[in-house]
């Protein structure tokens, strides 16, 4: 595990600054601005990841550092590391087409797991709704919201590779307090049956996916042959209506 | 969110509108096309559903009542207006999409595909029935101008 400083072809330094799921403010726009102004900056880059990479020079690592912390955002990490998490701006007062609050949760979630030590890079995205701006179903962990405060996880994705996936969904129409014990679960279970280096998606192939479904007790919930679907409850509602 | 964001009032005065309670000796509910799209519209509206899983089968089949054609045209009109035009995403199981082939079930007696937009849903009406097509277009437009 390290941080996101890669040397560049020319010899300068790219370094990546990580958002709370990509979204600054003003002030912190400006400040990375000024920033950029006061030190030899050689251009800046928007990634896929939302977030920001500074080319600078490898004199100026030190001050840029220290100048990233005062604008409350922080330097990117990389490696075998639970990474920045990749969040929709979905929530009841941005993206008008997501169901639930994915731009908070994804925002708890890469302050609470960012960094932490995992076999394999784990990549955590979470969105609104099943268009998924932000490939849920291409990250370990992906999140989407089914209406308020309900959610349903993917696991398994990658979205790189000669050989992308897609995650497999494990759990349906859980709130985001259970999307933590969820993933608590999950990174636990990775820890303990992933070798060195190995992506959870090929654990989840060498050991099969169940292993990673926590059963209901550990977050919560209600077992499936328990639980009321929506059509059930819409046939009871038809009968009250006799 | 999304839900808050369907206005299911306007849905239901609208299908609320086709109901024809007066003429039938007793309602039949679930088992009429527009009693069904009143009890869906009801349903979303109290549970904040966004969908149904198998509702659209559920789809009442033996309701061959004749509906006056401008009540239903302009109900299918709000329907197709508070559609979200999922496109690629769509569900056939949302409850606007339930309530849509109820109504369309009503007035042209068959379901057809719905392929994610609104507007060319409304659009292929017009080919399948030009006087009833050109009622719903009329009205779709003008409840888009509000």
């Amino acid at each position: 595990m390290g941080h996101a400083i890669f040397e560049q072809r020319s010899g300068i330094l790219g370094v990546g600054v990580v958002t709370p799921c990509g979204v600054i403010t003003a002030d912190q726009l400006i400040r990375l601005g000024e920033l950029a102004k006061k030190i030899t900056v050689h251009g800046m880059k928007m990634t896929t990841r939302q977030t920001l990479v500074f080319l600078i020079n490898a004199a100026d690592l030190k001050q840029f550092t220290s100048e990233i912390e005062k604008t409350g955002l922080q330097i990117g990490v990389f490696g075998n590391i639970v990474r920045n998490v990749k969040g929709c701006a979905g929530n009841d007062k941005l993206c008008p087409r997501s169901f639930g609050d994915a731009f908070g949760l994804g925002v708890a979630l890469q302050e609470q797991y960012m960094n932490q030590p995992v076999p394999k890079d784990f990549k955590i995205s979470t969105a609104g709704c099943a268009r998924g701006c932000t490939d849920p179903l291409c990250a370990d962990f992906g999140v989407i919201a089914v209406a308020a405060d309900r959610f349903e996880i993917y696991l398994g994705g990658r979205g790189g590779s000669k050989v992308p996936r897609h995650g497999e969904k494990i759990i349906d129409n859980i709130s985001s307090e259970q999307v933590i014990k969820v993933l608590d679960y999950v990174l636990e279970k990775y820890r303990a049956l992933g070798a060195p280096n190995e992506r959870l998606c090929k654990v989840v192939d060498r050991c099969g996916i169940n292993g990673f479904v926590p059963p209901a007790a550990v977050y919560g919930g209600k077992d499936a042959a328990d639980q009321p679907s929506e059509l059930d409850d819409f046939q009871a509602f038809l009968a009250g209506k006799q | 969110m999304l839900n808050e964001q369907i206005n299911i009032k306007a849905i239901k005065e609208a299908v609320q509108h086709c109901c024809q309670e007066k003429e039938c000796v007793a309602c039949k509910g679930k088992e009429c096309l527009i009693g069904f799209a009143k009890l869906v519209s009801e349903y979303a509206g109290m549970k904040k559903a966004l969908s149904i899983p198998n509702g659209l089968k559920m789809v009442p089949t033996g309701d061959f009542k004749v509906y006056e054609t401008d009540d239903v045209a302009f109900a299918l009109a709000m329907i197709n207006h508070e559609c979200k035009n999922c496109q690629d995403n769509h569900d056939d199981n949302c409850v606007i999409n339930i309530m849509r082939s109820s109504l369309e079930v009503a007035l042209l007696g068959e379901h057809s595909d719905f392929a994610g937009n609104p507007l060319l849903y409304v659009m292929n009406l017009s080919r399948v029935n030009p006087e009833l097509g050109e009622k719903v277009m009329t009205a779709y437009h003008q409840l888009k101008n509000q």
